[in-house]
């Protein structure tokens, strides 16, 4: 078994998980063209035309992994009108269903992941939250995962952004 | 021999809209046209009692009682010795989908929801509900 100290190779693994199934939901069941656009070191600048899923995983032993997923409603706008009536499309509801969705898929694909090192990590619901409630997703040890999309009204803005930090101590909620 | 999906009802379990809208279009793309859907264990609980299904698909995870504990439930039940349990669910671990398999279900599709993986295994079930439906039809001769 991997101990969290091997973090760095974890962080590894669970970045190429997220991209390629972040990049599987968009194309392979969501219908939308989604690339990963690399790894930064900064978080995605603040818009007010984003939602914000968060999702932890958590295990007994205190240590935990934090996601924020921030999606460009746009994105989610787009994804909504494939699946349903326009008037229904423009609901935030609609937007932030398919945001936590997209999270819960991902969540447990990381999961599956650190529990082949062998850790017992439990996943709670993913949930959407406002701006002033978000985690600082500041400093080295942080993970920025950015993805763009082929809207060319949107060219050069991150379509989504997935933050994320693993610790050994307890984090508090995303 | 398979089922023909157009003559089944069939009831989609799973708390996000989005899934059941993916769920239900891939159905539709295969010939399926009565497809009932639920959010919640209750909700799908209700639906049951008035009516017979073919082919349940149930997410694992639900709020208040899980798609997992409804199935188990259900397979308790001779009503549901005919009818198919696709489990379509985030959980990929293996240890996952043995347990729903010795639990009962007949199939197992992993989230995200790929149109090609859920048609191959869709048409398993389907093979499967046809040998059922024959068996059934040869106790009752």
């Amino acid at each position: 078994m991997k101990g969290m100290t091997d973090m760095a190779e974890i962080r590894t693994d669970i970045s190429g998980i997220v991209q390629s199934t972040v990049v599987e939901t968009f194309n392979g069941m969501l219908g939308q063209k989604v690339v990963a656009a690399g790894i930064a070191c900064a978080a995605a600048g603040g818009r007010s035309n984003r939602i914000y899923a968060c999702l932890l995983l958590d295990q007994l032993r205190g240590a935990s992994a934090n996601f924020c997923f921030t999606f460009d409603d746009k994105l989610l706008a787009r994804t909504a009108a494939t699946f349903y009536p326009p008037q229904k499309a423009q609901e935030k509801s609609v937007h932030e269903d398919i945001a936590c969705a997209v999270a819960n898929i991902v969540g447990s694909k990381v999961k599956s992941c650190l529990n082949k090192y062998g850790h017992n990590f439990e996943m709670a619901v993913p949930f959407v939250a406002g701006s002033a409630a978000l985690p600082a997703m500041v400093g080295n040890d942080v993970i920025h995962l950015h993805f763009s999309w082929d809207d060319e009204a949107s060219a050069g803005v991150d379509g989504l952004v997935v933050d994320f930090v693993m610790d050994e101590r307890r984090a508090g909620n995303c | 021999m398979s089922a023909n999906p157009s003559t089944l009802a069939v009831l989609v379990i799973d708390d996000h809209m989005i899934i059941r809208q993916v769920v239900e279009q891939n159905l539709k793309n295969m010939g399926f046209s009565d497809i009932d859907t639920a959010a919640t264990a209750a909700e799908a609980s209700e639906r049951m009692a008035v009516r017979n299904y073919d082919i349940i698909f149930i997410d694992w995870i639900l709020p208040g009682k899980s798609g997992y504990a409804l199935m188990q439930e259900c397979r308790e039940d001779r009503k549901f010795d005919d009818v198919a349990f696709v489990m379509v669910t985030s959980e990929s671990d293996e240890r996952h989908m043995i347990e729903a398999l010795k639990a009962g279900a007949t199939s197992y599709i992993i989230k995200p929801v790929l149109a090609n993986i859920f048609s191959d295994k869709v048409k398993k079930v389907l093979d499967w509900v046809a040998k059922r439906a024959d068996k059934s039809g040869a106790k009752s001769a």
